[in-house]
């Protein structure tokens, strides 16, 4: 097959991968989230077994363009369509479903759940004349769209503070896509700073090196945290970098964790658009946000860092910054701005080989 | 100091318990916010729950050298009994008459001979016995021996015992010409190093290193075909083991389940479940589910024996499974003793009387289903037997029940993504199913299938198929016995399942798994000889089945299961045609099984237990692969073991690269497949689409859902203390499978899935 460029999107579009609920097979969605990436999307991957529950409400919560998924299972005709249901329950039908599953789909099925809603589904025979990217392609223009603007009459404050969550991922992607605009409707009205305690939560900043262990760690501190508080909520945005090649960015944290799936638990995902961040531009902004929508707990996850950035530090109340056992000789913790920094430290991975020296050394450091 | 030791990815970590509090602490310190904690922690450190303990992380290495040991030694053995040989046809030829063998060596009158050759014939006898010293005992009766072997199985009739019951088979068939065709066919070696080396790389099928088989013969009356079946409510698929098994002797069930039931879920109305009740499987969610499904077999019959294919959840099935095979024997009490009545009035009680839909089979019972199982549907035997009736029969029923329970949840991470609890909490329940068959004598059950079939289908090549599969194995081995298990207790519950594809290696796979376990158990576990036979199952390649001239795939599914009988594996499955493209049909089932019958019954070779034996090129083939699987061991251990290098996705990877490799030759046409990429009709070969697909009826999942509801309202005030009594029991580390047999009982599958997430962690995916 001839070399297919890429199609180059015009705007800013973020997709939701996923495999189906009761469905390991996540083969095929993983080459695909692989190509979206590449066309210069920020893909939100879910992997394997989600529910449409929680893939719609990812969706929501991440104001994504669309939503892709596999379904090699079974029972797809179902599955689709209750998505479609969803979205439309909850008035987010300008979110594109798109999916496949091989020949498990049958072409009268492809049809019908075309003429249900489903943009598009893919077969075998699909693949074989599109070719992988001309799939993609396929897939990313018909997702290369503006997002609705926020109904002219909706109060945005009342709206924020019934957590309203439409309105609450709005509000972060355009404080993304038109600053200006952002600032013109969210900011200067000046209603979003307060010394109300009730609209000023407090930010948890997390830092620290890439593979340490991050968002496991956060998801483990949302357990317990909802364990502990059972009417409390948290709003948690964690940051992935983009790629500066291509745009697109692999937005991976929610992979990860099993206890966002909550009603209290708002997710949002952001890549950093601009080289060499360990946070987007657009953090301050998102966490105003969160706060006008009354969280009870922000919390804020940077991407991986190097030895020298503290940028968290400018967004947070209180710091906790993770590493591993594996940093290299004790020295190096020496050049760790952070350790100077962080209220907390934690050594994940502490099952690590000379975990015990490590931690020695890190309170040595910190001290 | 706020420095915290952290294990993110176990669940329940103290350290993380330490940390979240002094964060809640720290955030309300600086901000005064209205978050005081009141989360309760120990002051204890993060500490490694360890799987396999530090100082044994080595142990894929130790049996890489162990295994090399034995061939070491084996090929210097080979040496020096072939000098003796060279000594021993030498004094022959000086002496002129054949030297007496005996226990301690040569020996040979020499008062005829001259002075001359005396002198020489002493010479060499003296050499004879220094070169001798450097021979096993154990050896040099394997070489005395060997002449009275190859009579053994010249002899009209062979007996041999197994568990304790002699068995004698005919060793010849007979063809049509009116050939004596030896069931197992012997080298005509000579020379003793040759006999030597055989006897300890090859050897009769049933002796050590049992490279040729598990035993002397092979079964008479069972041949190793499974019937697979699983589609829509347990009644149809009780209805098609029926239809599958009707007039063969052996009932070997093979069970697959709908994807709710093999991540864990009941069955519900919500669409993105409702729509998987039942396809591609059977839903199965509670012990009635379980009786009905397999209804009108008999359990605990010598001749039965049930696999199923269910992993994360595999305790609970196998909970529901036993429990049914022990209310069988109940209902056959009851029966036996008119007892009926009893029955009746419990369930006019439990049911009638509070207006509650008594549960029954679904239509009609098919033919061959004598309806056993069926009697104490809604309740259970212990509801109406006394105390001591009830456990004398579930005792006697566990030690007779016969079958297999995949759940090996090493693979499922590596390959299949069919996990559901965290890795060590699954393992746990494993290690925890296996203490509880050593306890209650259930040795007729194998505890877990090792499976290769799913990382092969996720597109690895055989030698890492067979490496990574054996690999897991020995992971299991390391485990119980770090939990204290004895290796001649557990090593007998233990099975393997291959895929057998097309390639080469395919040939041997069967041989080399044995004999590396073999060697593995014997010498470095100090295994008995139970423990080092490797009992697996074969399933025919469903990936090298293609939707394009679907007629072909019968041919591949021949030439598979040919390699797979000539190799001896214990049992086999072969793939309908139109797999590739639908759930198979009774006839394409049909025909599937038409080619085990074909080749066990009809092809004449096969009448023959032996026939790759000796051949060049399968021998060849079996060091190779072997020398291939012990390398990659190595690799294994250089990331830390098994569990240490799928931290970092090592098998996910490999597995992942060889299915690229794959597909990238068949694409560019470079791996030649006939009607898919050469060989095309003249319209193409085109992808066949089915004209139906069979899928679970709207009537079969309501029916499911309605009697799940019932079940859930008959047992509503039993399943809160089984809830609690088994979340106790994990947070106390205690043998869950003991508590899972009464929870099973009354509990659905969701219910005992949904409580143990709360206290053994949910499965975190990886990307």
């Amino acid at each position: 097959m001839e070399y297919q460029s890429p199609y180059i999107p015009k705007n800013k579009i973020r997709i939701v991968t996923a495999a189906a609920l009761f469905d390991g097979h996540d083969a095929a969605i993983n080459i695909i989230r692989r190509i979206i990436q590449a066309t210069g999307c920020e893909v939100i991957h879910l992997g394997h077994d989600r529910s449409v529950e929680e893939v719609v409400n990812t969706a929501i919560q991440e104001d994504a363009n669309a939503i892709a998924c596999s379904s090699y299972q079974g029972g797809h005709n179902e599955y689709f369509k209750y998505m479609y249901d969803l979205l439309k329950e909850r008035n987010a039908t300008h979110i594109k479903i798109f999916g496949g599953g091989g020949g498990v789909i049958l072409p009268s099925e492809i049809i019908d759940l075309m003429n249900y809603g489903i943009t598009r589904l893919y077969s075998p025979d699909d693949g074989r004349a599109m070719g992988l990217q001309g799939m993609i392609n396929d897939k990313v223009s018909k997702s290369d769209f503006e997002l609705p603007s926020l109904p002219a009459d909706l109060d945005i404050f009342a709206s924020l503070k019934h957590k309203n969550i439409s309105t609450v991922a709005r509000l972060i992607s355009l404080a993304e896509n038109k600053n200006e605009l952002f600032q013109e409707i969210f900011v200067k009205p000046g209603l979003c700073a307060s010394d109300d305690s009730k609209k000023n939560p407090p930010v948890l900043g997390i830092t620290g090196t890439g593979g340490s262990g991050k968002s496991s760690l956060v998801d483990e501190l949302v357990r317990r945290f909802l364990i502990d508080f059972p009417t409390k909520t948290i709003g948690l945005i964690s940051v992935d970098p983009s790629k500066r090649k291509t745009g697109g960015a692999l937005l991976g944290d929610r992979i990860r964790m099993n206890a966002i799936n909550n009603p209290r638990v708002y997710m949002r995902s952001l890549a950093t658009r601009q080289s060499n961040l360990a946070l987007s531009k657009y953090v301050a902004d998102a966490i105003l946000v969160l706060k006008a929508a009354e969280y009870d707990l922000i919390i804020v996850e940077t991407s991986g860092i190097g030895q020298s950035d503290t940028e968290i530090m400018d967004h947070s109340d209180a710091s906790l910054y993770v590493m591993t056992p594996e940093f290299g000789a004790a020295t190096q913790l020496e050049k760790i701005d952070m350790l100077d920094f962080a209220d907390l430290i934690a050594l994940n991975k502490f099952d690590k080989r000379g975990a015990l020296d490590a931690i020695r050394d890190v309170k040595k450091q910190y001290q | 100091m706020p420095v915290f030791g952290t294990i993110a990815s176990q669940f329940n970590d103290p350290g993380m318990n330490a940390l979240y509090k002094s964060v809640m602490d720290k955030v309300v310190e600086k901000t005064g916010a209205d978050l005081v904690s009141t989360f309760q922690i120990t002051r204890e450190m993060s500490e490694k729950i360890y799987v396999i303990p530090p100082h044994r992380t080595r142990y894929l290495s130790e049996i890489s050298e162990n295994n090399r040991k034995y061939d070491a030694d084996a090929k210097s053995q080979v040496e020096v009994a072939q000098k003796l040989y060279g000594i021993y046809k030498t004094t022959e030829s000086v002496a002129k008459q054949k030297p007496r063998l005996e226990k301690t060596g040569l020996t040979i009158g020499v008062s005829k001979l001259s002075q001359d050759d005396k002198v020489f014939v002493e010479l060499l006898l003296k050499q004879f016995e220094k070169v001798k010293m450097d021979l096993s005992a154990y050896n040099w009766k394997t070489i005395l021996n060997w002449n009275d072997k190859i009579e053994t199985y010249k002899n009209p009739f062979y007996s041999f015992k197994v568990r304790e019951k002699e068995i004698k088979i005919a060793t010849h068939t007979t063809s049509l010409s009116q050939s004596q065709i030896p069931k197992i066919a012997l080298p005509k070696y000579e020379a003793w190093g040759d006999i030597l080396r055989w006897n300890l790389q090859e050897n009769v099928p049933g002796a050590f290193p049992f490279t040729a088989g598990l035993y002397p013969f092979k079964r008479e009356g069972e041949d190793p075909s499974r019937m697979f079946a699983g589609e829509g409510g347990p009644e149809r698929t009780n209805k098609r083991f029926h239809y599958v098994s009707a007039g063969l002797p052996a009932k070997r069930l093979s069970t697959a389940f709908d994807s709710p039931t093999l991540y864990g879920n009941d069955p519900h109305v919500r669409p993105d479940i409702y729509g998987k009740i039942g396809n591609a499987g059977v839903s199965i969610c509670c012990l009635d589910d379980a009786k009905k499904l397999y209804s009108g077999f008999d359990l605990v019959h010598t001749m039965t024996s049930v696999s199923m294919t269910i992993n994360g959840p595999a305790p609970m099935l196998l909970g529901f499974f036993m429990n049914a095979a022990i209310d069988q024997q109940c209902e056959i009490y009851i029966k036996d003793n008119n007892l009926e009545q009893l029955v009746e009035d419990k369930l006019t009680k439990k049911y009638e009387n509070q207006a509650i839909a008594r549960p029954k089979y679904q239509g009609n019972i098919p033919d061959g289903n004598n309806g056993l199982g069926l009697l104490l549907l809604g309740i259970t035997g212990d509801e109406v037997l006394p105390e001591d009736v009830y456990n004398t029969i579930k005792t006697k029923t566990l030690s007779q029940v016969r079958g297999t329970v995949q759940a090996d949840i090493l693979k499922e991470d590596q390959a299949q993504n069919i996990c559901i609890f965290s890795t060590e909490f699954a393992l746990r329940l494993m290690g925890d199913v296996q203490e509880y068959f050593i306890k209650e004598n259930v040795r007729n059950f194998y505890s877990v299938s090792i499976s290769g079939y799913h990382i092969a289908e996720a597109g690895a090549n055989p030698i890492t198929q067979l490496a990574f599969t054996l690999s897991n194995g020995f992971t299991y081995v390391e485990y119980y016995l770090s939990r204290g298990m004895n290796i001649n207790d557990f090593g007998p519950n233990l099975s393997f399942f291959f895929s057998n594809g097309i390639d080469p290696e395919y040939a041997v796979i069967g041989r080399v798994a044995r004999k590396i376990w073999a060697k593995a158990m014997k010498y470095k576990y100090g295994a008995n000889e139970r423990a080092q036979m490797l009992k697996y199952h074969i399933q025919t390649s469903g990936r090298s089945l293609h939707a394009q001239e679907i007629d072909f795939n019968d041919i591949r599914t021949t030439l598979q299961a040919l390699y797979a009988i000539y190799d001896n594996c214990n049992s086999l499955h072969t793939n309908a045609y139109d797999e590739a493209i639908t759930t198979p049909t009774e006839e394409s089932v049909r025909r599937a099984m038409a080619i085990q019958l074909i080749i066990n019954k009809e092809l004449g070779l096969a009448k023959n237990e032996n026939p790759i034996q000796g051949a060049f090129i399968i021998e060849e083939m079996t060091d190779l692969v072997e020398a291939a699987v012990l390398l990659e061991f190595e690799r294994i251990t250089e990331r830390g073991g098994v569990l240490g290098a799928m931290e970092t996705m090592y098998q996910r990877s490999k597995i992942q690269e060889e299915s690229l490799y794959y597909e990238t030759l068949k694409h560019n046409g470079d791996f030649p497949i006939v009607g898919v990429n050469t060989f095309l009709s003249s319209k193409g070969s085109p992808t066949v689409i089915p004209a139906e697909v069979i899928r679970a009826t709207e009537t079969e999942k309501q029916y499911q859902i309605d009697m799940l509801h019932n079940l859930q309202l008959a047992a509503k005030e039993k399943v809160a203390s089984h809830i609690a009594i088994l979340q106790e029991t994990a947070i106390k580390n205690e043998n869950l499978f003991d508590k899972l047999m009464e929870a099973t009982k009354v509990c659905s599958l969701g219910q005992i899935t949904s409580a143990l997430f709360e206290v053994g962690g949910q499965y975190r995916r990886n990307m």
